[in-house]
């Protein structure tokens, strides 16, 4: 009869610990690497690559956007955003970025970069972002 | 002590049975793609010309939305269009008058990008896929 009961408590305890642990959600990991950015269609965009890792499974929203300042002191700046599925290992992604109607064509030279990549699964939740510098190349 | 022991049974089957539910697959509506065969000019630069051609389920919905992004000096030329139309399951050809964007520049002759989001429906789901190609204005 103990041994039913030890066996029936620690049956309870297993079940109100596993029901316990699902919502204590850890931050997933994901990281972003920012590869090259070439300029593209007379600066009408600029292709910027990089490799993102992020948990298997997670749906991740990607917004890259890039502003600049050409010699000429005009202004040139984009932005897009991709959906991707994670992969759980990193993965080369390409975003074009196109200019923006209202600005000018983007030139080689100095940019800043802006990456902010977000994700989901169904209990957990990541956010990575990136902004740096970056050379547009021709 | 019988209703302890089935107390604690059933506990146990709620955890197994949550952890082993799977979350719903989005339906996949089947292989699309889209193509962009050519880009003329027209109107002295206040559109262009969009021919286009689109493969997709026979029985599926397709919507198209090109946008053209093009350089014109150090201004940006871009106009954006959208068309519905039904997949046969063959490649079919569509036309897409894009009009220029007027806080922009006309468009020009030369290298630009396009972007063409396609929606693919069937009745369970739709699918979104975004891509862009390089093409030159005529």
């Amino acid at each position: 009869m103990r041994r039913r009961i030890a066996l029936a408590s620690v049956l309870s305890a297993f079940a109100f610990a596993s029901i316990g642990a699902a919502p204590a959600y850890a931050a997933a990991d994901a990281t972003i690497d920012v590869m090259w950015a070439f300029r593209v269609a007379r600066g009408a965009a600029v292709d910027v690559s990089y490799g993102i890792t992020c948990p298997a499974g997670y749906q991740a929203t990607v917004t890259v956007s890039l502003d600049q300042v050409r010699k000429d002191g005009l202004r040139a700046s984009g932005t897009v955003t991709e959906q991707l599925t994670c992969a759980g290992t990193g993965v080369l992604e390409m975003g074009r970025v196109t200019a923006s109607v209202t600005g000018a064509p983007f030139q080689a030279g100095k940019a800043t970069l802006a990456i902010l990549a977000t994700g989901c699964d169904d209990q957990d939740c990541f956010a990575v972002p990136v902004n740096q510098d970056i050379h547009v190349q021709n | 002590m019988r209703r302890i022991l089935a107390f604690s049974g059933l506990l146990a089957a709620l955890v197994t049975g949550s952890l082993l539910i799977a979350p719903a697959a989005n339906a996949a509506t089947g292989p699309s793609s889209t193509r962009i065969d050519s880009v003329d000019r027209r109107q002295q630069g206040d559109r262009v010309l969009v021919n286009l051609s689109y493969n997709c389920p026979a029985g599926a919905r397709i919507q198209l939305v090109v946008t053209v992004t093009a350089a014109n000096g150090d201004r940006i030329a871009q106009g954006t269009r959208q068309k519905r139309a039904d997949c046969t399951g063959d490649w079919a050809a569509t036309e897409l008058r894009v009009d220029r964007d007027l806080a922009g520049a006309l468009f020009i002759v030369g290298q630009a990008t396009a972007r063409t989001v396609r929606t693919v429906c069937d009745d369970t789901s739709c699918e979104t896929i975004p891509f862009d190609e390089a093409i030159r204005i005529s």
